[in-house]
């Protein structure tokens, strides 16, 4: 199994103020930095940038390709993750996604991971007006037409529903020929069956147990082996799940530590989802609120209940945060983790730095689980990678992946 | 469970495998409502119910509840009180990806009914 760490680069409004200070950003952003450094010195595999508009508190990571090229230049192995590009041509043109993908790829030596997906809530794609009936018919030609230009001299040009350019060379290509590792964002199974039958790897932010996780891996693979139409040159069979991730060295500590930017994660991502008010709301204020309100009562459980979002992602990653399957110390994490490992999930991404999650708690927290957890699971990687090509015999399609 | 449902959402396979995506759409459209009419439990409430009665709740053993069906890819099922189920396709063609979307939604509603879910 592999690991990596993921960043929404997440940035709560102060308790008392109505908006964040001068530094507040600047200071969330520069401690990311330092934790994606540590990670890559640790022997962290990947680390993941997600790409989301407008969605105050809940993520600044807004040009990913900016923090992946600051990463880039500080780090040496750890490859550097979309996660993922939004590929509607409203919010960004396929042109731009591969000019850009190419150029990061070629700074930093060929370590890119090209995760894509069609944009989430309304707040994010109406902004750029694309209508949530299209997004996926938009992702899904922006996407093909984008591996194309990263493999053809000249891009012939094309006409298509969502967007049509004249012919052109674009320029420059990625060092990863034909194109780097592709993946989708998947929080539905569907999603994750389309992923196996395009031949890219899923990014499977809605697996929820390792039992899901089993049945869709195994499901996934066999399609895998029946993909008859890759979406691009080569083809990327792999499986990531997302998980939030505090290790410290008790469990009371890690809870104590964790669990509250965990459970702010899964609040904010709910309210994403239809409370939004641009630039008036004070999103961690009122958590906190409510949860202070509720703490130790009967109706904390409640409380938690009816902030559930009714979205399935959204709903997925509310549970997720407050359940905690990697909260806690090195054995209890370890022990969820092996589930994983046994349902052959790839890789397990883990969202460190969220809410009010102290930056230092967050370098220990990652020191502590890369020198206590991670070197048994890099050691059984090749019994995944022997599992893996069972699977893949017989596959016609070239492969091109990092696991 | 009959084979009906089995029978159309192979044919839904072979139309997504022929890329006749609109075709496939709609097959499994239909498969969806064949499995519905014969396992009302298995699925979340639809937008109307009328006869069929399905509480919407979690059944024991039954795993999580199923999403919803997808119809923001374009296509609405209505279960409508005394009437046929009805299935309106928005658009005048579909993708690939939403023939995969459709088509796996009910494979995976169909592997649920057949572990007993």
């Amino acid at each position: 199994m592999k690991f990596g760490i993921q960043f929404q680069l997440q940035t709560p409004r102060p308790y008392d103020a109505e908006t964040w200070g001068p530094d507040d950003e600047a200071r969330i952003f520069a401690q990311a930095l330092e934790q994606i450094e540590h990670a890559d010195r640790l022997g962290f595999d990947y680390v993941f940038l997600t790409e989301h508009h407008f969605l105050e508190e809940y993520c600044h990571s807004a040009a990913p390709e900016v923090v992946l090229a600051a990463a880039a230049a500080r780090t040496k192995q750890i490859r550097l993750g979309h996660g993922i590009v939004q590929m509607p041509p409203a919010i960004n043109h396929p042109a731009r996604v591969a000019e850009r993908v190419a150029s990061l790829d070629i700074i930093s030596g060929g370590r890119v991971e090209f995760g894509t997906g069609e944009g989430a809530t309304e707040t994010e794609i109406g902004g750029f007006g694309v209508a949530r009936a299209d997004k996926k018919e938009a992702w899904e030609e922006a996407t093909r037409e984008c591996l194309r230009m990263m493999d053809t001299h000249p891009y012939p040009g094309y006409e298509g529903v969502h967007f049509s350019m004249p012919e052109r060379n674009i320029v420059p290509k990625p060092l990863q020929r034909p194109h780097p590792p592709v993946w989708v964002a998947a929080s539905r199974r569907e999603t994750v069956m389309l992923a196996a039958r395009m031949g890219i790897g899923a990014m499977g932010f809605g697996f929820e147990t390792p039992e899901e996780a089993e049945e869709r891996v195994l499901r996934y693979y066999e399609l895998i082996r029946a993909c008859r139409k890759p979406l691009g040159k080569t083809i990327n069979p792999a499986l990531m799940t997302l998980g939030n991730m505090l290790c410290a060295p008790t469990d009371e500590e890690a809870v104590e530590k964790g669990l509250r930017g965990a459970q702010y994660f899964g609040y904010v991502f709910g309210w994403m989802h239809g409370h939004l008010t641009p630039g008036r709301d004070n999103i961690y204020r009122d958590f906190r609120r409510k949860q202070e309100a509720a703490t130790g009562t009967l109706e904390a459980q409640d409380t938690a209940v009816a902030l559930e979002p009714e979205d399935e992602s959204a709903r997925a990653l509310y549970r997720m945060g407050r359940r905690g399957m990697f909260m806690g110390s090195p054995a209890y994490i370890r022990e969820n983790i092996r589930a994983y490992e046994a349902a052959h999930v790839d890789v397990l991404l883990f969202l460190s730095q969220c809410g009010d999650r102290r930056h230092e708690d967050i370098m220990e927290s990652l020191e502590l689980f890369a020198k206590e957890v991670m070197p048994e699971f890099k050691e059984r990687h090749h019994l995944q990678q022997r599992w893996r090509d069972e699977q893949l015999d017989g596959v016609q399609h070239p492969i091109a992946s990092s696991v | 469970m009959s084979d009906d449902a089995r029978a159309i959402l192979a044919e839904a396979e072979r139309k997504l495998d022929d890329g006749d995506n609109t075709a496939s759409v709609r097959l499994s459209a239909e498969a969806y409502v064949v499995l519905v009419r014969e396992r009302p439990d298995l699925i979340f409430a639809p937008p109307s119910l009328g006869e069929l009665k399905v509480d919407g709740g979690r059944q024991p053993g039954a795993g999580m509840p199923r999403a919803p069906w997808p119809d923001a890819q374009g296509v609405t099922v209505t279960f409508a009180d005394d009437a046929a189920p009805e299935i309106a396709l928005a658009k005048d063609r579909y993708t690939t990806s939403d023939a995969i979307t459709y088509c796996e939604y009910v494979v995976d509603l169909m592997q649920l009914a057949e572990r007993g879910g």
